[in-house]
Protein backbone atom coordinates (compact mmCIF):
# COMPACT_ATOMS: atom_id res chain seq x y z
CA UNK A 1 0.00 0.00 0.00
CA UNK A 2 1.88 3.23 -1.49
CA UNK A 3 1.07 7.16 -0.19
CA UNK A 4 1.97 10.00 -2.18
CA UNK A 5 2.43 8.25 -5.37
CA UNK A 6 3.05 10.55 -8.43
CA UNK A 7 0.53 10.44 -11.51
CA UNK A 8 3.41 9.41 -13.76
CA UNK A 9 4.83 6.46 -11.70
CA UNK A 10 4.09 3.05 -13.52
CA UNK A 11 1.75 1.96 -10.69
CA UNK A 12 -0.38 5.22 -10.83
CA UNK A 13 -1.08 4.85 -14.72
CA UNK A 14 0.04 1.22 -16.07
CA UNK A 15 -2.49 -1.77 -15.42
CA UNK A 16 -0.56 -3.52 -11.85
CA UNK A 17 -1.52 -7.27 -11.91
CA UNK A 18 -0.17 -7.30 -8.04
CA UNK A 19 -1.27 -6.60 -4.36
CA UNK A 20 -0.31 -3.02 -5.27
CA UNK A 21 -3.04 0.11 -3.99
CA UNK A 22 -1.71 3.83 -4.30
CA UNK A 23 -3.70 6.00 -1.88
CA UNK A 24 -3.73 9.91 -2.48
CA UNK A 25 -5.30 12.79 -0.54
CA UNK A 26 -7.45 15.05 -3.13
CA UNK A 27 -8.12 18.76 -1.87
CA UNK A 28 -11.76 17.78 -4.47
CA UNK A 29 -13.68 15.04 -6.45
CA UNK A 30 -13.29 17.05 -9.54
CA UNK A 31 -9.37 16.97 -8.91
CA UNK A 32 -9.46 13.13 -8.68
CA UNK A 33 -11.65 12.98 -11.41
CA UNK A 34 -8.47 14.80 -13.44
CA UNK A 35 -6.03 12.34 -12.33
CA UNK A 36 -8.74 9.32 -13.07
CA UNK A 37 -8.76 10.52 -16.51
CA UNK A 38 -5.60 11.42 -17.34
CA UNK A 39 -3.83 7.71 -17.19
CA UNK B 1 -1.58 -16.12 -29.64
CA UNK B 2 -4.87 -14.61 -30.64
CA UNK B 3 -6.46 -13.99 -34.08
CA UNK B 4 -9.40 -12.19 -34.38
CA UNK B 5 -9.93 -13.85 -37.93
CA UNK B 6 -11.77 -16.30 -36.17
CA UNK B 7 -14.58 -17.35 -37.98
CA UNK B 8 -16.45 -17.23 -35.52
CA UNK B 9 -16.11 -13.77 -34.80
CA UNK B 10 -17.93 -12.56 -38.08
CA UNK B 11 -20.64 -15.54 -37.62
CA UNK B 12 -24.27 -14.67 -37.57
CA UNK B 13 -24.50 -17.17 -35.29
CA UNK B 14 -22.77 -16.14 -33.08
CA UNK B 15 -24.14 -13.09 -30.61
CA UNK B 16 -21.69 -12.03 -28.27
CA UNK B 17 -18.06 -12.22 -28.18
CA UNK B 18 -15.80 -11.28 -25.03
CA UNK B 19 -12.26 -10.95 -25.03
CA UNK B 20 -9.60 -10.07 -22.46
CA UNK B 21 -6.06 -9.01 -24.03
CA UNK B 22 -4.31 -6.38 -25.80
CA UNK B 23 -5.89 -3.38 -26.59
CA UNK B 24 -4.75 -3.65 -30.27
CA UNK B 25 -6.84 -6.97 -30.80
CA UNK B 26 -9.64 -5.86 -29.04
CA UNK B 27 -10.27 -2.96 -31.57
CA UNK B 28 -9.98 -5.79 -34.36
CA UNK B 29 -12.44 -7.86 -32.64
CA UNK B 30 -15.14 -4.75 -32.62
CA UNK B 31 -14.12 -3.50 -35.52
CA UNK B 32 -15.22 -7.30 -36.83
CA UNK B 33 -18.08 -7.93 -34.56
CA UNK B 34 -20.83 -6.06 -36.29
CA UNK B 35 -24.27 -5.82 -34.52
CA UNK B 36 -22.83 -8.88 -32.03
CA UNK B 37 -22.16 -8.08 -28.45
CA UNK B 38 -18.94 -7.31 -27.39
CA UNK B 39 -17.04 -7.58 -24.46
CA UNK B 40 -13.43 -6.79 -24.13
CA UNK B 41 -11.52 -6.22 -20.81
CA UNK B 42 -8.16 -4.03 -22.51
CA UNK B 43 -6.37 -3.58 -19.25
CA UNK B 44 -7.05 -0.33 -16.88
CA UNK B 45 -6.14 0.69 -13.80
CA UNK B 46 -9.04 0.75 -11.85
CA UNK B 47 -9.51 4.26 -9.41
CA UNK B 48 -11.99 4.45 -6.25
CA UNK B 49 -12.99 8.31 -5.28
CA UNK B 50 -13.84 8.74 -1.90
CA UNK B 51 -15.45 11.88 -0.87
CA UNK B 52 -15.28 13.50 2.97
CA UNK B 53 -18.69 13.30 3.53
CA UNK B 54 -19.12 9.68 3.56
CA UNK B 55 -18.84 6.63 6.19
CA UNK B 56 -15.42 5.43 6.15
CA UNK B 57 -15.85 1.89 7.68
CA UNK B 58 -18.19 0.80 4.87
CA UNK B 59 -16.10 1.22 2.29
CA UNK B 60 -12.45 -0.24 4.05
CA UNK B 61 -13.62 -4.13 3.66
CA UNK B 62 -15.06 -3.28 0.23
CA UNK B 63 -11.90 -1.63 -1.05
CA UNK B 64 -9.29 -4.26 0.79
CA UNK B 65 -11.40 -6.71 -1.09
CA UNK B 66 -11.23 -5.52 -4.41
CA UNK B 67 -7.49 -4.55 -4.26
CA UNK B 68 -5.98 -7.70 -2.57
CA UNK B 69 -8.42 -10.45 -3.94
CA UNK B 70 -6.68 -12.90 -5.87
CA UNK B 71 -3.56 -11.40 -4.74
CA UNK B 72 -4.81 -8.03 -7.05
CA UNK B 73 -4.21 -10.51 -10.08
CA UNK B 74 -8.16 -9.07 -11.62
CA UNK B 75 -8.44 -7.29 -14.14
CA UNK B 76 -11.02 -4.88 -12.74
CA UNK B 77 -8.72 -4.94 -9.34
CA UNK B 78 -8.43 -1.57 -7.31
CA UNK B 79 -5.50 -0.05 -7.96
CA UNK B 80 -5.81 3.39 -7.07
CA UNK B 81 -7.66 5.59 -4.01
CA UNK B 82 -8.19 8.89 -3.88
CA UNK B 83 -9.37 10.11 -0.69
CA UNK B 84 -10.64 13.87 0.14
CA UNK B 85 -8.13 15.10 2.40
CA UNK B 86 -10.44 15.89 5.26
CA UNK B 87 -11.15 11.88 5.86
CA UNK B 88 -7.50 10.96 4.38
CA UNK B 89 -5.63 10.14 7.67
CA UNK B 90 -8.18 8.13 8.98
CA UNK B 91 -9.26 5.93 5.68
CA UNK B 92 -5.00 5.38 5.34
CA UNK B 93 -5.03 4.31 8.89
CA UNK B 94 -7.97 1.97 8.36
CA UNK B 95 -6.91 0.75 5.74
CA UNK B 96 -3.76 0.00 6.57
CA UNK B 97 -4.80 -1.90 9.48
CA UNK B 98 -7.27 -3.90 7.63
CA UNK B 99 -4.74 -5.21 5.17
CA UNK B 100 -2.32 -6.50 8.00
CA UNK B 101 -5.40 -8.41 9.36
CA UNK B 102 -5.15 -10.24 5.36
CA UNK B 103 -4.10 -13.87 6.00
CA UNK B 104 -1.22 -14.75 3.81
CA UNK B 105 -0.13 -18.23 2.93
CA UNK B 106 -0.69 -21.21 0.85
CA UNK B 107 -2.88 -21.12 -1.20
CA UNK B 108 -4.49 -24.36 -0.87
CA UNK B 109 -5.53 -23.40 2.52
CA UNK B 110 -9.19 -22.05 3.23
CA UNK B 111 -8.21 -19.38 4.88
CA UNK B 112 -5.80 -18.01 2.92
CA UNK B 113 -6.44 -14.72 1.60
CA UNK B 114 -3.35 -13.52 0.15
CA UNK B 115 -0.81 -15.39 -1.88
CA UNK B 116 2.49 -15.35 -4.12
CA UNK B 117 1.56 -14.10 -7.72
CA UNK B 118 1.10 -16.45 -11.08
CA UNK B 119 4.96 -16.59 -11.40
CA UNK B 120 8.51 -15.24 -9.78
CA UNK B 121 8.76 -12.97 -12.87
CA UNK B 122 5.41 -10.79 -12.17
CA UNK B 123 6.31 -11.14 -8.25
CA UNK B 124 9.68 -8.89 -9.91
CA UNK B 125 8.13 -6.75 -12.19
CA UNK B 126 5.78 -5.50 -9.14
CA UNK B 127 8.76 -5.37 -6.94
CA UNK B 128 10.26 -3.04 -9.69
CA UNK B 129 7.07 -0.42 -9.92
CA UNK B 130 7.07 -0.38 -5.99
CA UNK B 131 11.06 0.56 -6.44
CA UNK B 132 10.22 3.36 -8.58
CA UNK B 133 7.45 4.59 -6.55
CA UNK B 134 10.06 4.90 -3.53
CA UNK B 135 12.51 6.40 -5.59
CA UNK B 136 10.15 8.71 -6.69
CA UNK B 137 8.86 10.16 -2.90
CA UNK B 138 6.50 7.88 -2.54
CA UNK B 139 5.88 6.20 0.94
CA UNK B 140 5.37 2.39 1.24
CA UNK B 141 3.30 2.15 4.55
CA UNK B 142 2.64 -1.75 4.41
CA UNK B 143 4.07 -4.47 2.24
CA UNK B 144 6.13 -3.87 -0.68
CA UNK B 145 8.58 -6.75 0.28
CA UNK B 146 9.58 -10.01 -1.20
CA UNK B 147 9.30 -12.81 1.09
CA UNK B 148 9.70 -16.04 -0.18
CA UNK B 149 8.90 -15.13 -3.33
CA UNK B 150 5.61 -13.64 -1.97
CA UNK B 151 4.45 -9.94 -2.19
CA UNK B 152 4.19 -9.50 1.28
CA UNK B 153 1.45 -7.23 2.95
CA UNK B 154 2.82 -7.06 6.46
Amino acid sequence: MIVNANPKLKVSCQEVFAPIVIINSIASVEEAIGYVNDS
Amino acid sequence: MVTYDFYSIKDDRVKMVTFTGSPEVGIGIRSKAGLKKTTLELGSNAAVIIDEDVNIDSLIKRCVMGAFSNQGQVCISLQRIYVHGNAYTQFVEKFVAATKKLKIGNPMNLDTYVSSLISERETKLALKWIEEAKQNHAQVLVGGKSIMGFLNLR
